[in-house]
């Protein structure tokens, strides 16, 4: 089993109103493409409910940022009553949804994630002691790159969630 | 589980079966796969529906050592035929909860090139895990993940479901 160091904790994100889940879904999908971070989709369900639509989503993409170390962001959506709306913007009929939306935030940095440091017990010994002692400023170093990851996504979705509030 | 992790759709509302079916063979078809239907389970139909259970096995030769295997296995619950109008047409589709896992494989040495002897067998163990390695891991399992994918990102189109894009699509 890999270290796993838990650097953002459910930091959770809730909005009400209008937005476009598919804008969305892409939104974070480039983020994540662009700071090239492999894909990971755990849960995708969809329902369709009388009141609208129930969607759960759960990613949790992840970079290598060295042989030792690697940063993973988990996300979890959950919408509710999601429905179709139509909304006039610079006098263009335009489609977006309308529910409510939940977003948590985990972020954490797993390291030996090839878990080469455990087969034996002095090699582990001796990783916790690389770990605390001699790797501490690298390892300090990938927290607050995980950190500032996690961070930079969360301000990326909300500055997109702010721009619907002026749709109405 | 198998070298790649599973991706997962789960849906419920309406689909058409048929062309759910008919996309994910034509998917398969397409991308040079071999279809072969592993398993075909039907119950019942009780008041509910009917429950079904599919399972699909695609391969597809890479090298002389390797073949990419993808799995797809579909589960259908409750599924009723119901009446929709699409585009100004009467079309009987299908309500059901549905399920799709796929999964993918690399099977290495499928000719058994490394096998007979000790010898073949220590050269087998050197080519994997030395002189082949990194191909492994970083060009055909990384390939044949985002190929799982793409294939998601396929049948979530064909359902409609909200969260469908892939921008990845350019990493298969």
């Amino acid at each position: 089993m890999p270290e796993r160091d838990q650097v953002i904790d459910k930091y959770r994100i809730q909005y009400e109103g209008l937005f476009s889940v598919s804008e969305l879904y892409k939104l974070v999908e480039t983020w994540f493409e662009e700071r090239n971070y492999d894909k990971r989709e755990i849960k995708n369900v969809e329902i369709v409910k009388p009141d609208g639509k129930y969607i759960e989503i759960d990613i949790e993409p992840w970079k290598k940022i060295s042989d030792y170390a690697k940063v993973v962001i988990h996300l979890k959506y959950i919408m509710k009553n999601i429905t179709e709306v139509e909304i006039e913007r610079d006098n263009l009929k335009v489609k977006l949804n309308q529910g409510i939306l939940i977003l948590i935030f985990d972020a954490w940095i797993e390291t030996d994630h090839e878990g080469r440091w455990e087969n034996k017990p002095t090699f582990f010994f001796l990783r916790t002691v690389f770990d605390k002692y001699i790797y501490k400023p690298y390892t300090m170093g990938y927290r607050s790159h995980c950190g500032a990851e996690a961070k930079a996504l969360i301000s990326h979705v909300k500055g997109f969630l702010n721009l619907y509030r002026h749709d109405k | 589980m198998g070298d790649i992790p599973e991706a997962i759709i789960k849906y419920k509302g309406v689909f058409n079966y048929d062309q759910l079916l008919t996309l994910t063979y034509n998917w398969f078809v397409d991308q040079k796969f071999e279809v072969q239907e592993d398993n075909f389970k039907q119950a019942s139909t009780s008041p509910k529906g009917t429950y079904q259970e599919i399972c699909w096995k695609a391969e597809r030769k890479v090298n002389q050592f390797l073949i990419y295997k993808l799995k797809i296995d579909f589960r259908i619950w409750d599924m009723k035929p119901v009446e929709v109008i699409k585009d100004g047409t009467k079309q009987v589709v299908q309500m059901a909860k549905l399920r799709i896992i796929i999964d993918g494989d690399l099977i290495k040495d499928y000719q058994n090139i490394f096998k007979g002897s000790k010898w073949n067998e220590l050269l087998g163990d050197l080519f994997t895990k030395f002189v082949y390695k990194m191909d492994i891991g970083a060009i055909h399992e990384d390939t044949l993940y985002y190929w799982s994918y793409k294939l998601h990102g396929k049948l979530k189109e064909f359902l409609d479901m909200e969260a469908q894009v892939n921008t990845f699509e350019g990493r298969a």
